[in-house]
């Protein structure tokens, strides 16, 4: 995958990375896609060249010696730093993930990954020019709650880590909760806050030894179930896409498949009684 | 963009590969202008018809989805709406290659009953042109 060419100059990358030979590699795949890429081989010489110069984005490894990625981040935070940072671990180890949440990594890459995903991954990060801020209320690794804008650049940027958190559990059921928690956030950001980056929604993960549990909670007045006849959940046995005339009289993008799809892909699903706040669970035996 | 589209002609038919995820936003958008691209090229030059073969509508379209990782409801909305610009064409839209993924979320939306789906291109390319001879 090659990023869109640019009409200016080529986005700049700064390449944190211990590993010589990681190191080259990353520089070759980036180079070859188009984009000036530099290289530091400790987080203490990354943060230095991230004083003297600017970038686009950087690529920065957690565990080097001097200093670390995170230690990085938290002095890109101290600083008050916008830098766009994508974070390259294969450690999985939810502390870590939470800690790049908290010091405002703008993604999380795992070790290995191809040099499509890395390239689909800092794409999708320059594409996003201001980085949505998002307030880490609770950072334990059973409970995590997070405050988010409502900004649609959000959602991948949510899902990837806190999908990151369940790296143990089978893929079958990774993806049913990433799934699940991508089309509802959405629909919380989208319906709830309508893009209002000034708005926030609230996210919560629980996660017990037999289940793991998702509330999200918008800022919207919520909505009826029998109202919603632009939403696929309401549509006739026999008519699989009759809300989408409803979407186009209303002038709505196609969609509104994500209740439908989301209620197969979780073991409970369950509004409040506004319905702007939705709770999902998924059981692990 | 996490989506790339590679457009191809397979006997008289345009075969679209689809490669990545197709999701709300860019990815949903692309595919749509690309398709609608299409079609008014299309609309405007006639069908070149092979000899002694029954001419195909000229929107016909095949989409591969052999790569394609991922749909969300965006995503599912924007197939929905290209098969709409294809039939509102004269023609018609068929998936192919599906994955046991992709599969599943459109029999859970129950999309698997909309569209015409083959498990390979080459099986979709020979579906428009079996119609063909029997509209002929």
């Amino acid at each position: 995958m090659k990023p869109e060419p640019a009409s200016q100059a080529p986005s700049r990358v700064l390449i944190v990375e211990d590993e010589p030979s990681m190191r080259t590699l990353l520089h070759k795949i980036l180079a070859g896609a188009g984009f000036s890429v530099e290289e530091a081989s400790d987080g203490m010489e990354g943060l230095e060249r991230l004083t003297r110069h600017e970038f686009d984005v950087v690529l920065l490894d957690v565990w080097m010696p001097r200093m670390n990625g995170l230690e990085v981040l938290s002095e890109l935070h101290r600083r008050g730093s916008n830098q766009r940072v994508i974070l390259m671990t294969a450690d999985h180890a939810p502390e870590t993930l939470l800690r790049a949440v908290r010091e405002q990594a703008s993604l999380y890459i795992s070790k290995p990954f191809s040099s499509e995903e890395l390239l689909g991954t800092v794409c999708k990060v320059l594409a996003c020019p201001v980085q949505p801020a998002i307030e880490v209320l609770s950072a334990k690794p059973d409970w995590v709650q997070l405050l988010v804008p409502c900004q649609p650049e959000v959602v991948d940027r949510i899902q990837s880590f806190l999908m990151g958190l369940d790296a143990d559990l089978p893929l079958q059921i990774r993806e049913s909760l990433g799934h699940a928690f991508h089309e509802l956030l959405l629909n919380a950001i989208e319906w709830g806050g309508k893009f209002d980056p000034n708005l926030k929604v609230h996210v919560a993960c629980l996660r017990t030894k037999r289940m793991i549990m998702y509330r999200i909670a918008d800022p919207g007045a919520g909505f009826r179930f029998d109202s919603l006849k632009h939403a696929a959940i309401n549509n006739p046995e026999e008519g699989s896409i009759e809300h989408l005339k409803v979407r186009e009289e209303k002038g709505l993008r196609p969609g509104g498949f994500g209740i439908l799809m989301t209620r197969f892909m979780v073991d409970e699903l369950l509004y409040n009684e506004k319905q702007n706040e939705v709770i999902f669970i998924k059981y692990l035996d | 963009m996490a989506l790339t589209l590679q457009v191809d002609s397979l006997r008289q038919v345009t075969v679209i590969a689809c490669k990545g995820i197709i999701v709300f936003g860019q990815e949903s958008d692309c595919l749509r202008a690309k398709v609608k691209d299409l079609l008014c090229q299309k609309n405007s030059s006639s069908p070149s018809p092979v000899a002694d073969a029954a001419p195909i509508a000229s929107a016909s379209l095949v989409l591969d989805l052999s790569q394609i990782q991922y749909i969300d409801s965006g995503g599912l909305g924007a197939l929905v709406a290209v098969l709409t610009s294809a039939r509102a064409c004269g023609g018609d839209l068929r998936l192919a290659g599906l994955n046991e993924r992709v599969s599943r979320v459109l029999k859970t939306t129950r999309l698997d009953r909309v569209f015409r789906i083959h498990s390979s291109v080459e099986l979709a390319v020979n579906a428009f042109h079996a119609r063909a001879t029997v509209q002929k």
